[in-house]
């Protein structure tokens, strides 16, 4: 997704998000850990407008030439787009909104508050009788509401008004915790009101040390678009009463704020929800835990369905994959589901960071249709800062059709790409390397955000 | 109004190259709007531009001339200050001013020479010891030190992903330009050691490192309790010979 202009670019664009107009999907925005090319006063976001051909940059985004966090969502008609992002200049929770990121006019503010995190920005577009209304869930850690941390920033009408723009903060935990709840909170929104919320209640601190944690996958529901005082609050748990399913109780999970035990990437904190598109009673989890426990070395994904509105769920491992971060769920218009995750295949020097997208209209009860869409060696290139990869990446459904991003090493090696790749930016795939706009000038070896579109 | 130097205008933009109108009213960016002051220019010599922008001599580029400018028309030429706008295949600029082709140019070549130094990488290069001045200036203590001791703050409660992993890093001070330390004294300074994307590029010292520390009074009062001082930008470890500056620009 690095465009031509700057091929000289050597950032660490890792942690992508992607936003798809549902109008005109040939729309898309996706943001990264990339900094404005001219360190100025916005940050940029990358944009096509020939779903995902090309690829350009555009510094819209207020609070510096950067973001510590940023994800992104269109509402389902009008074309305004909604970011959450955690400010690069003040590390605030700001929430922003424009309505055409296709401009170069600056996204307007509408939340700005300190001591939060990880936003993560759903949105849909629902009618009324005075027009249609964006609605917009932003997932978040607040650290204001502690020991309940895990909460919804949602607004039901926030294209046009004012800042706020009737955004508020909902917490959603609604047990105890060690302190605090993990840092993602994500949402699932159908066009029938029904929204999911997924969060990770953080227990207790286990004996084995300070980051060892055990943690419950917890999932709440709202069934008339997150309305009235008490929103998130349709699912209760049948053991102890209290709002939210504890899908998965008790797991086990090392939190790595500032190393790298998987390659080089920290662990910690992944998980990915998705709903039906044709039928709001399915839903989709996924997330990753520490199966072998304090003493244990794998970061282990496991996928689960649950059939009821997330009342209950069946088995817990209908996929799992280990040594792998970074789930993200997508179900298409025809109920195709679409797992995209990123593995650490290997050990040692020969430990390869794997990205794949599988599809499933069963469950996984039978083979899955699968991509290897990027195949890296983990050692390249050395980190530049945490995350590596990113503690997140994102996989969408427009009608029949999934958009996702992930980052990786940009080696322009064709083995690396085994479901193939379109360059942007100038590199010779026959010596592997990347070069300067004067097309003879080597560049080195970075991660990069690629964006990926698949039909079935 | 007088004439902006060539300093003013570097101060105010991040690129800046000589070119020669080649269209008017036209751009080599897809759906970018055009209006009478978009311009495409044939670049000349890249006086000023980021690593990341990959500008190159022959290239064009689309300039959005400034509305206090008078227009251009094509075959003209001119220095363009300017800042990014959209950066795809090709390159979108916004001009925030502007220089007759020869004013920015390499005085030397004017003169027949080869040589590297031009007005615009001088007055980048006045511009980059001015920002260090400035934090200079806004800074509680300025020593010439070395780290003799590095030593990890023990962290309580649950892990945060955008912790900053507080070390204190001693620094052996034999020179002090600015603060109430004595020369001599061993100072506490504290630092974020996370590589997390809020304070990565902030200084992380090493044992045995040396150099010109500019120091900030801690700003969190329990923190301030083990470590009087902090760095907080990556331009509060500069090389000793800084120091040289600082004296002559009065700091």
């Amino acid at each position: 997704m690095i465009p031509k202009s700057l091929s000289g670019e050597t950032g660490q664009d890792s942690e992508p998000n992607i936003a798809v107009n549902p109008e005109q999907p040939n729309q898309i925005v996706a943001t990264a850990f990339t900094l404005d090319p001219m360190n100025g006063s916005h940050a940029p976001v990358y944009v096509s407008q020939d779903t995902g051909a090309t690829w350009s940059l555009r510094s819209i985004v207020p609070g510096g030439p950067g973001t510590a966090d940023i994800t992104v969502a269109f509402g389902s008609r009008g074309g305004a787009l909604y970011a959450g992002i955690l400010n690069f200049t003040s590390f605030n929770f700001n929430v922003l909104r424009t309505a055409n990121p296709f401009a170069l006019t600056p996204m307007t503010l509408l939340v700005d508050r300190p001591d939060e995190d990880q936003p993560w920005v759903t949105a849909m577009t629902a009618h009324a009788a005075s027009g249609d209304k964006d609605q917009v869930y932003v997932g978040h850690n607040d650290f204001t509401t502690q020991p309940a941390t895990a909460s919804v920033e949602l607004s039901r009408s926030a294209r046009t008004a004012a800042r706020p723009a009737g955004f508020r903060s909902k917490v959603v935990e609604g047990r105890t915790t060690l302190g605090q709840d993990g840092p993602p909170v994500r949402t699932a929104a159908h066009v029938d009101g029904t929204i999911y919320v997924a969060f990770q209640r953080w227990v207790k601190v286990l004996p084995s040390g300070r980051s060892d944690i055990s943690m419950d996958v917890v999932v709440t529901r709202d069934d008339q678009h997150g309305r009235g005082s008490t929103p998130f609050r349709a699912l209760s748990d049948s053991h102890d009463g209290k709002p939210g399913v504890r899908v998965a109780k008790g797991r086990f999970i090392r939190f790595t704020a500032s190393t790298g035990p998987l390659g080089q990437e920290r662990i910690g904190a992944d998980l990915a929800i998705a709903v039906d598109p044709a039928n709001s009673d399915n839903v989709w989890l996924a997330w990753c835990d520490r199966v072998g426990g304090a003493t244990g070395t794998d970061w282990t994904l496991h996928v689960c369905r649950s059939t009821d509105r997330g009342q209950t769920w069946g088995n817990r491992n209908l996929r799992t994959v280990t040594n792998a971060k970074n789930p993200t769920l997508a179900v298409n218009a025809t109920g195709l589901v679409g797992l995209m995750f990123q593995q650490l295949v290997g050990t040692g020097p020969a430990a390869r960071w794997v990205t794949q997208l599988e599809l499933t209209t069963d469950a996984w009860a039978t083979t899955p249709t699968s991509f290897v869409l990027h195949t890296a060696n983990a050692k390249e290139p050395v980190r530049d800062g945490l995350p590596y990869l990113g503690d997140y990446m994102r996989l969408l459904a427009v009608g029949t059709e999934f958009y996702g991003v992930f980052s990786g090493s940009n080696r322009p090696a064709s083995a690396n790409f085994p479901s193939g790749v379109t360059y942007q930016r100038n590199a010779d795939f026959t010596t592997q390397t990347l070069l300067r706009n004067d097309n003879t000038t080597p560049v080195d070896i970075s991660i990069d955000p690629f964006f990926v579109r698949y039909t079935p | 109004m007088p004439p902006e130097s060539v300093k003013d205008l570097l101060a105010e933009s991040k690129l800046a190259f000589t070119g020669t109108v080649e269209k008017a009213k036209a751009t080599t960016v897809p759906d970018l709007s055009v209006d009478d002051r978009t311009v495409v220019v044939r670049v000349g010599d890249v006086l000023h531009a980021p690593a990341a922008v990959d500008l190159t001599p022959g290239s064009t580029v689309t300039v959005q001339l400034s509305d206090d400018l008078p227009p251009l028309s094509a075959g003209e030429e001119a220095t363009f200050f300017a800042n990014g706008l959209a950066y795809g295949d090709e390159l979108a600029v916004a001009e925030v001013g502007r220089t007759s082709a020869e004013d920015a140019a390499p005085t030397a070549r004017l003169a027949g020479l080869q040589a590297g130094v031009t007005p615009v990488r001088a007055a980048a290069a006045e511009l980059a010891e001015d920002r260090v001045v400035e934090h200079a200036r806004e800074a509680d203590a300025i020593v010439r030190a070395q780290v003799v001791a590095l030593a990890m703050i023990p962290t309580t409660g649950p892990p945060h992903e955008h912790d900053p992993q507080w070390w204190i890093a001693t620094l052996r001070t034999d020179f002090v330009a600015k603060g109430e330390i004595e020369a001599g004294d061993d100072v506490a300074v504290l630092y974020a050691n996370s590589l997390g994307v809020r304070v990565r590029n902030r200084p992380k010292p090493k044992a045995g490192q040396g150099g010109l520390w500019l120091l900030h009074r801690t700003a969190d009062p329990a923190l301030a309790e083990q470590a009087p001082y902090e760095l907080l930008d990556s331009l509060d470890l500069q090389d000793s010979i800084m120091l040289d500056v600082l004296r002559e620009r009065g700091v």
